[in-house]
């Protein structure tokens, strides 16, 4: 799978890297049981520090989208992926919370935002087949 | 005649390293120009163009008065030794002016891309391949089985032939194939070829080994494309390595067998001078077509859109020194030149370099009687 990491955006390296191996494995790009470049070379690779990817790494490992295995190394999780639970709703909610504000304060329509949440869910999904 | 022969030698490959330092803008990767890393179309650009023309036309007009010059010097030289210092001193002067020249071009080059604001009109990217590594990135390591065997053999017939070798041994010729240093037989002094031979095989192991470890470097405007191009630069110069290899050993096997046997030096001068002429002029094919990164490799083009790579010019220093403490790569692809270099921030790389200079010279003083 191909990973873009824009240098010039606001949002940390870490969090691209993150968001960019989630969408690869709902878009089918990284299989279950795939295996992922190992930290060094990932950050070598991308010609940054060695915790950046770790970190990203980690909060991967956390949620249960990889795992990480001493002799094996990176492979997103062959088990299957987590689920929807209460913990992650939580987290859902808290991360959802100041995109709506902002998109309330600059005064979009709900049906707008509605809509756009639709299409970029579909879009998704559709990736999935 | 001898000498002739032999300063024919030296200086036309001292043309070609020359002819092809001169060349090197056109063989770089389309995002650098000068050791600065610019948007792709800016290479077609007229101004670019000229720039490279004139690089090229100074280089060759510094390189054909220097090699004609000390070409004449090492012929009147009163010893070969002579002749061959001063074709090395020729040698460091050549690099050191046209390094001058390439810095010449290099601050022009940053001066542009400041004054210009290139790098500020694009969004700046970097891509990667997941699955880069699971490409065949280079050619099996069990290829140097063949040198491996060919050491074996070398040191198999030593063993067996043992007394049939003379009490003195030559060490070392000079190219018109006078020996400049002797040897008094001994285990020592007929063990130093194959304990040369196996250093190679095992260096010639760890840089094809680089070849395939060595950081990915996709260009962000056309990630398939130069994907492709970069596997194909790797696999074509891991090849050349495996038949550098194989062709050192049998240079060096030659050498010992012509002690055994009592063959004349000058056949063995031969035999070695075609197979390096011919690893030479292989080297320089494989350059020009390949170019840096596999940049001159004519591939299918991709999709193309509108990023550009990452602009990482902060960590060359002068164009062409690689110091970036944040980066854990210790290989990285030359900017301006063939192959690659090392991250000179990187503890690691200076222990690889300093461990193989070490077992380099070691071995030679080791095994020198």
């Amino acid at each position: 799978m191909i990973i873009k990491i824009d240098l010039r955006s606001e949002i940390p390296i870490y969090t691209q890297l993150q968001n960019s191996i989630i969408e690869g494995i709902v878009s089918g790009d990284l299989k279950p049981a795939e295996p992922l470049p190992s930290v060094r070379a990932m950050a070598s690779d991308l010609g940054v520090n060695m915790h950046t990817v770790n970190k990203a790494y980690n909060f991967l490992r956390q949620d249960g989208f990889i795992q990480i295995h001493r002799q094996k190394g990176v492979v997103i999780n062959p088990e299957g992926m987590p689920e929807v639970t209460s913990e992650y709703l939580i987290k859902f909610k808290q991360e959802i919370r100041p995109i709506i504000a902002e998109a309330l304060c600059r005064g979009m329509e709900q049906k707008d935002f509605n809509r756009f949440c639709e299409e970029l869910f579909t879009n998704l999904q559709k990736k999935r087949g | 005649m001898g000498s002739i022969i032999s300063i024919g030698v030296m200086y036309s490959t001292y043309l070609i390293l020359g002819i092809l330092m001169g060349f090197m803008p056109y063989l770089t990767r389309k995002t650098e120009s000068f050791g600065v890393t610019i948007p792709e179309d800016i290479y077609y650009s007229e101004q670019l163009k000229s720039m490279r023309k004139k690089y090229s036309v100074q280089a060759i007009l510094i390189l054909l008065p220097l090699s004609i010059g000390f070409a004449v010097l090492s012929f009147k030289a009163i010893t070969p030794e002579r002749g061959t210092f001063i074709f090395g001193m020729g040698l460091v002067l050549l690099i050191g002016c046209l390094f001058a020249l390439y810095l010449k071009y290099h601050f022009t080059m940053k001066r542009l891309k400041s004054d210009n604001k290139w790098e500020k009109e694009k969004p700046q990217a970097i891509v990667i391949d997941t699955r880069f590594r699971n490409r065949k990135l280079a050619h099996s390591n069990l290829w140097f089985l063949i040198p491996a065997f060919i050491m074996l053999a070398t040191l198999a017939i030593t063993l067996i032939y043992f007394d049939r070798i003379p009490e003195r041994i030559a060490l070392q010729y000079d190219l018109s194939g006078e020996v400049t240093r002797w040897a008094d037989k001994s285990y020592r002094a007929i063990f130093w070829i194959p304990v040369q031979q196996f250093i190679m095989i095992a260096l010639f192991v760890f840089v094809n080994s680089i070849i395939s470890r060595a950081k990915q470097q996709i260009n962000a405007a056309n990630p398939e494309k130069s994907l492709v191009q970069n596997q194909i630069f790797r696999l074509r110069w891991s090849a050349f390595i495996v038949v550098t290899g194989i062709s050192m050993v049998i240079i060096f096997g030659s050498i010992q067998m012509s002690f055994i046997f009592n063959v004349d030096p000058k056949v063995m001068l031969v035999i070695s001078g075609l197979l390096t002429g011919m690893l030479l002029i292989l080297a320089i094919i494989l350059s020009i077509s390949t170019g840096q990164g596999g940049s001159r490799v004519n591939v299918n083009d991709g999709r193309t859109t509108a990023e550009i790579d990452r602009d990482d010019d902060r960590y060359w220093k002068l164009g062409q020194f690689y110091f970036n403490p944040n980066d854990p790569t210790i290989f990285i692809e030359k900017r301006f030149g063939i192959g690659w270099t090392i991250n000179f921030a990187s503890i690691k790389a200076w222990l690889i370099l300093i461990g193989i200079i070490a077992v380099t010279i070691g071995s030679q003083y080791i095994f020198r009687i």
